[in-house]
């Protein structure tokens, strides 16, 4: 799975930490997301979807 | 607030662990047999451990942040699921290849036997350290969640 978290954060001016403190999560879970190494639950996929108005298959693409 | 209390909580915990393993070598007899080496190294590794988790979560504190969230929970279930597996081996291991070496006398074999169990158990904790440092590291990726 990829993911646009890093684009998307950019495009808002958003840092990590500002995302991490958001969503409820650690800097680590983000940086990972990021990184395409975790895939998060659905919960925290909304979570993050909803912090950038998008639908969550628009932010977390399956290949 | 409660990220600062879970930190100041382990330093305190490497505290106790550094102090008794210094009051451990303190009342040992000398020569020290090597047997001191080993358990000190261990509780060593041990406060390393948590003084290095501490750090982290003093850092989230000051930045805000949750000290546990759902990445976490699962690189410790992972972990933990990993340590059991390979602790499951390490005793066959043990067992199988120390069995027959244990000596027949009775205060001898209390002895070995003691020796046996605590090296296994400080072996069981070490091999999760370990699995949750390098989940920590590389993450939890498609194939393993």
């Amino acid at each position: 799975m990829i993911t646009r978290i890093k684009e998307l954060r950019a495009r808002d001016n958003l840092t990590q930490i500002d995302l991490a403190q958001k969503v409820g999560v650690r800097r680590e879970t983000i940086v990972f997301l990021e990184k395409g190494k975790y895939n998060p639950s659905l919960k925290l996929a909304h979570d993050i979807s909803k912090i950038f108005n998008m639908k969550i298959e628009e932010v977390f693409i399956l290949e | 607030m409660k990220a600062r209390n879970l930190a100041i909580t382990k330093f305190i915990v490497a505290g106790v662990l550094l102090v008794f393993s210094g009051a451990f070598f303190m009342q040992s007899p000398k020569p020290f047999p090597e047997l001191i080496f080993g358990i000190a190294g261990f509780m060593l590794i041990l406060a390393m451990f948590a003084i290095y988790t501490g750090m982290q979560a003093l850092r989230d504190a000051k930045e805000g942040l949750n000290v546990e969230d759902e990445l976490s929970k699962k690189i410790s279930e992972k972990a933990a699921a990993k340590a059991y597996k390979y602790s499951v081996i390490l005793w066959l291991v043990i067992l199988s290849l120390l069995l027959d070496q244990l000596p027949l006398n009775s205060l001898e074999t209390v002895k070995a036997a003691k020796i046996v169990v605590v090296s296994g158990m400080s072996a069981m904790v070490l091999i999760f350290l370990f699995m949750r440092l390098y989940y920590q590291k590389v993450g939890i990726g498609d194939h393993e969640n």
